[in-house]
C-alpha cells in the first residue's frame, strides 16, 4: 500500500478549482493500491489533513469546519518522511508520495515543490524549477522560443514601475492588445484593449490581480488548441482539444462555471463545452501542435502530465505557444480518456505515480560528505 | 435521574442562549434587553415541570424534558448566524458550568428546576462578568500588540466615516491605492471597531505596507475619537452625515458631532475629503479645514465631479473631472452610492500623489463588496442583493436601480429598516410608499416594521394581494423561489440577523 498524500488548496485564485480537481482525483484513485491521505492547504496557508476533507460540505463552511481536521506541517527535514502534526511534533503521518493537485500560485509554481525537495520527498508533476518557469508566462516563452517554438511578441509591465512613471512603456503597436497577469492561470484578470486609450484600463484590470503583466497582440481570428503531454520513456501526447468559448477568449466563468448545473456539483474544466479530437480540425495543425508540445515538455524539463495551450491565427495560418499548465484542471483526464490508446483516470494516476518515483530516482544518491575545511 | 436530565437540558439551553449572547458581543445589558424584548423565557420545560408537579407522573415528566432537550436545535449548526466555536465562547461555557456546579447542593425537583431554567440567562451573564477581568486583559494585550505593529509598520493612515458608504469606500480606496500608489492594508468586510481592527492588524499587517485604510463606525459619542487614538489618521474621507443609528444618538446634531471627531483627529497638514453632495459633510470640510481639503460629488462645484453618467446592468460609465481635466471611465457597480464612493476613492488617491489618469482608469478594475447593491444576472432577469444594513438613501437608490433594469415583474423582499430611533416608523412608511410605485409584488419579512411598511405600501397604491407577509427570511426566500419567473427583477433589501427576526420560542 502506498501512502499517498493528495495535496490541494493554497493561496491562489484557483483555490476552489483545486478542491474540485482533488476530490475528483481521489474518487478515481485505486484504493487497493493506494491509501489516500487528503492534505488541504487553507486560503491562509495552513496545512490540514483528516477525513473531513473528503466531504464537499467542509468547503462550504470554512474556516469553522477545519476545527475537525488536524493541522500538519511539512518540515524541510529529510529525516521526517511525512507530515508532522503541528500540536504534537513527535507524531508523524508517514507519506510515501505527495500527489500535487494545486492550481495557481504557491502550489503549481514550484514553491511547494521546492519545500518538498528540501524534505527530499517524492512528488508528482514537474520539479520546482520547471514549475516556476512554466508558470511565469514571460520566462516560459523565452525558454520555448529558444527551443524553436514560435510565440507572439510581448511586453512586460510591472506595477511598481507604472506607479513611478505613470505611463506604460509598451512597445507593441498593433491593436487590439491582450493583457494578462504573468503568474496566474485560468484567465484570471485578463483584459483586452481595442485601442490605445483602452490600454491603461486593461493594464489596471490585470495589475489589480498581479504585480507583473504581459501584453501581447490579440489574434482576431483565433482558435485555441490544447494538448497534454505525459512523462514517460518517451513522453507521449494526448489528443488535442479545441475549447469552445462564449466570447472571443475563454473567461474564468467559461472555464469553470458554464456546464455546471445549478445545484449540482461543479466539475471544472471537465464540464466545459469542448471539442476533443475534432474531426474537422486540420491534421497538420494537430501534428504541429503535438510536436511543439513534446518539444516544449523537453525544453522546460517537465514531469507529470502537463497541458500546453496554443493559439492558432486562422488568417495567417500561424501557430503560437500560449502557455504551459504544470497541473491542469482535472489533470486533463478528459483528454487522456479520448486518446489512442485511451488512458482512464485510474491508469493516469498510476502513470503519474510511477513517473514521480522515476523522477526521484534520477537524483537519488548517497548524501555528499561535507568537509568543513575552510572553517577549521 | 431528574438531575441528569436537568444537566443535559442546562447544557443545551446554555449553548442556545450563548448564540444570541455572542451576537450581542457579550454585552450583558444588550443581551438582557434583547431577552426581555423577545420574551425569550423558557416555556416548554417550565410547562412540563408545572404539569409534573400537579398532574403527570414523574417518569413522564422526566421523559418529556429529555425529549425537549434533545429536540433543541444545535446552535453550532442552525440559525442565520451560527454559534462560532471561539476561545471566548468556550471559556464562557466552561465558566457557566463551573458556576452551575456551585448550586448542585440544592435538591433537584420540578419546582427548583423551573427556577433554575428561568435563571440560565442570568447565569450566562454572571459567567461573562466573572471572566470580564480576564477577557479585558487579553483584549488589552492584543490591542497593545496591534498598536506596536502599527507603529512599527508606520503606514499612512486614512480614516473613513459616514452614515453610509464606509465599507464600500474603504474597499474601493484600498484597491485603488494598492494599484496606483503602493502596498495597502485594509481590514476585511465591514470591520470598524477597535477590537475588529486589532484582530485584523495582528493577522495581516506586516512591515512593507505603506497605506492603511480604516473605516470608523460612530457607535456612540467618543467611539471615533477612541478609534483615532488607536489608528491616528493623516487623512480622512467623510462620505455622508445622515439619519442612521438615530436610536443611539438622539438627534442629527449629535450624529454630526460624533462624525466630526474624525475630521478633528486629522492633523492640520493632513488631507480631508468630503462628499460635496451631502450638506453636513460639506459643512464639516468648512469647519475643519486642512492643508488639503477637497470635495467630491455630482455637481461642478466640487473639486472632483462626475458628468455624462450612463448606467447599464453591468455598471456605470461617466466622465470624471479633476483639476481642469476630464477622463472617461466606468465602474462595475450600479447605483449612485457606488459612483459617489468611487469619486471619494479617486479624490483621496490623487491627493496622496497618484497619477490621475492611472487612478481614473484604475476605477474600472475595482470589485464591489458583497451584498451591497450587488447586481447578479440570473434567471433571465436580475437579483439585486442589497442585504447588508439598509438606510433610507440606500434603499431609495436600490429602488432606482431596480426601476432602471429591464424585466417583466419587480419584486421587493424586505423586513424594512432598523436602528432609526424615533424616526423608524415614519422612514419605513415613506420608503414603502416609494417602493409601491416601483414594484409589482412585495414580500414583507418579520414583524419589526410590518405595520409601518404595510401602511406605506397601501398608501402608495398597492393592493393587499400584492403584499405577501412572511415571518422569517428563510420563509420569504422560499416563497420567492416558488413564485419567481424568468425576467423578474428581484431586490433583496436588508437582511436582519436572527437577533431581530422571527420568534424565539424556548
Amino acid at each position: 500500500m502506498i501512502e499517498l498524500a493528495v495535496c490541494f488548496g493554497e493561496r491562489s485564485a484557483e483555490h476552489e478549482i483545486s478542491v474540485i480537481t482533488a476530490l475528483q482525483l481521489i474518487d478515481a484513485i485505486d484504493p487497493r493500491r493506494y491509501h489516500v491521505i487528503p492534505v488541504y492547504v487553507s486560503p491562509t496557508g495552513r496545512w490540514y489533513t483528516g477525513d473531513v476533507l473528503l466531504e464537499r460540505r467542509t468547503y462550504r463552511s470554512l474556516p469553522g469546519s477545519l476545527s475537525d481536521a488536524t493541522e500538519v506541517l511539512v518540515l524541510p527535514d529529510p529525516t521526517v518522511r511525512g507530515l508532522t502534526v503541528r500540536e504534537k511534533p513527535d507524531q508523524v503521518i508517514a507519506i510515501d508520495l505527495f500527489f500535487m493537485a494545486f492550481h495557481g500560485r504557491f502550489g503549481e509554481d514550484g514553491r511547494v515543490q521546492a519545500l518538498l525537495d528540501l524534505a527530499e520527498a517524492t512528488y508528482t508533476g514537474c520539479g520546482f524549477l520547471s514549475s516556476a518557469v512554466a508558470m511565469n508566462k514571460h520566462l516560459a516563452k523565452v525558454v520555448v522560443r529558444a527551443a524553436g517554438i514560435p510565440t507572439l511578441p510581448s511586453s512586460v509591465v510591472r506595477r511598481d514601475v507604472l506607479q513611478r512613471s505613470g505611463r506604460p512603456n509598451v512597445d507593441l503597436q498593433s491593436y487590439p492588445l491582450f493583457v494578462k497577469p504573468l503568474h496566474l492561470g485560468s484567465s484570471v484578470g485578463v483584459a483586452k484593449a481595442e485601442s490605445p486609450d483602452q490600454l491603461m484600463a486593461a493594464l489596471c484590470q490585470a495589475l489589480s490581480r498581479d504585480f507583473e503583466v504581459l501584453v501581447e497582440p490579440c489574434i482576431q481570428n483565433l482558435m485555441e488548441v490544447n494538448v497534454a503531454v505525459l512523462d514517460g520513456d518517451p513522453p507521449i501526447a494526448s489528443v488535442v482539444e479545441v475549447p469552445v468559448p462564449s466570447d472571443d477568449v475563454l473567461t474564468y466563468e467559461d472555464k469553470y462555471m458554464r456546464g455546471g448545473k445549478k445545484g449540482g456539483d461543479r466539475e471544472g474544466m471537465a464540464s466545459l463545452t469542448r471539442s476533443i479530437d475534432p474531426q474537422d480540425l486540420d491534421q497538420s495543425i494537430k501534428e504541429t501542435v503535438t510536436s511543439y508540445a513534446l518539444r516544449a515538455f523537453d525544453a522546460l524539463d517537465c514531469g507529470g502530465a502537463v497541458r500546453f495551450d496554443f493559439m492558432v491565427d486562422l488568417d495567417l495560418n500561424a501557430i503560437y505557444f500560449n502557455e504551459a499548465n504544470p497541473i491542469p484542471g482535472s489533470m486533463a483526464f478528459y483528454l487522456w480518456q479520448k486518446s489512442e490508446p485511451p488512458l482512464l483516470y485510474t491508469e493516469l494516476v498510476d502513470r503519474l505515480v510511477d513517473a514521480a518515483f522515476r523522477r526521484r530516482r534520477r537524483s537519488l544518491a548517497m548524501p555528499e560528505k561535507l568537509h568543513l575545511q575552510a572553517l577549521s | 435521574m431528574l438531575l441528569i436530565v436537568a444537566c443535559y437540558l442546562t447544557w443545551k439551553r446554555l449553548c442556545t442562549l450563548l448564540r444570541f449572547f455572542q451576537q450581542e458581543a457579550y454585552h450583558p445589558r444588550d443581551f438582557l434587553a434583547w431577552f426581555w424584548e423577545r420574551k425569550a423565557f423558557d416555556r416548554k420545560a417550565t410547562l412540563i415541570c408545572l404539569l409534573s408537579l400537579f398532574l403527570l407522573p414523574s417518569w413522564l415528566g422526566i421523559t418529556a424534558l429529555l425529549v425537549v432537550a434533545y429536540l433543541e436545535p444545535n446552535p453550532f449548526r442552525s440559525g442565520k448566524v451560527k454559534l462560532a466555536r471561539t476561545a471566548r465562547a468556550k471559556r464562557t461555557l466552561i465558566m457557566s458550568l463551573f458556576l452551575a456546579s456551585s448550586v448542585l447542593w440544592i435538591p433537584v425537583n420540578f419546582f427548583t428546576l423551573i427556577l433554575w431554567i428561568q435563571s440560565l440567562p442570568l447565569l450566562l451573564v454572571a459567567a461573562s462578568l466573572c471572566l470580564e477581568p480576564y477577557e479585558s486583559s487579553i483584549q488589552k494585550r492584543y490591542r497593545t500588540a496591534a498598536q506596536k505593529r502599527l507603529k512599527e509598520v508606520d503606514p499612512t493612515i486614512i480614516g473613513i466615516t459616514g452614515s453610509y458608504g464606509k465599507t464600500s469606500t474603504k474597499h474601493a480606496l484600498g484597491q485603488l491605492l494598492q494599484l496606483t500608489c503602493g502596498p495597502t492594508f485594509w481590514p476585511p468586510k465591514g470591520i470598524n471597531t477597535v477590537m475588529g481592527t486589532t484582530r485584523s492588524i495582528r493577522e495581516v499587517l506586516r512591515p512593507g505596507f505603506e497605506y492603511a485604510v480604516f473605516e470608523m463606525g460612530a457607535y456612540r459619542k467618543g467611539s471615533i475619537e477612541r478609534l483615532c487614538r488607536f489608528t491616528p489618521p493623516r487623512a480622512a474621507i467623510i462620505t455622508a452625515v445622515g439619519l442612521v443609528h438615530l436610536n443611539r444618538f438622539g438627534d442629527a446634531e449629535a450624529v454630526y458631532k460624533a462624525k466630526s471627531e474624525l475630521a478633528q483627529a486629522v492633523p492640520k497638514d493632513g488631507i480631508l475629503v468630503c462628499n460635496g453632495d451631502d450638506p453636513r459633510a460639506r459643512r464639516m470640510g468648512e469647519e475643519y479645514p486642512k492643508r488639503t481639503t477637497l470635495l467630491y460629488g455630482l455637481t461642478p462645484d466640487n473639486d472632483c465631479y462626475a458628468s455624462d453618467i450612463q448606467a447599464d446592468p453591468r455598471g456605470t460609465a461617466f466622465k470624471l473631472h479633476w483639476k481642469g481635466k476630464s477622463y472617461s471611465t466606468r465602474i462595475n457597480q450600479v447605483g449612485m452610492p457606488a459612483l459617489s464612493n468611487s469619486l471619494a476613492a479617486f479624490t483621496m488617491t490623487c491627493a496622496l500623489g497618484a497619477d490621475p489618469y492611472f487612478a481614473s482608469q484604475g476605477l474600472q478594475s475595482l470589485h464591489g463588496v458583497d451584498n451591497r447593491l450587488e447586481l447578479v444576472a440570473e434567471n433571465k432577469g436580475f437579483t439585486i442583493r442589497d442585504a447588508y444594513n439598509s438606510n433610507p438613501l440606500g434603499f431609495a437608490s436600490a429602488l432606482n436601480v431596480m426601476r432602471s433594469l429591464p424585466g417583466k415583474r419587480r419584486i421587493l423582499v424586505t423586513p424594512g429598516m432598523i436602528e432609526l430611533g424615533a424616526q423608524q416608523a415614519e422612514e419605513n412608511r415613506r420608503i414603502a410608499e416609494l417602493a409601491a410605485n416601483a414594484c409589482d409584488l412585495v414580500v414583507q419579512v418579520g414583524h419589526t416594521n410590518r405595520a409601518s411598511l404595510v401602511e406605506g405600501f397601501r398608501k402608495g397604491g398597492m393592493r393587499d394581494d400584492q403584499i405577501i407577509l412572511t415571518d422569517t427570511r428563510d420563509e420569504a426566500l422560499a416563497k420567492l423561489v416558488a413564485m419567481r419567473m424568468p425576467e423578474d427583477v428581484v431586490l433583496i433589501e436588508n437582511d436582519l440577523t436572527d437577533l431581530h427576526e422571527g420568534s424565539v420560542r424556548l
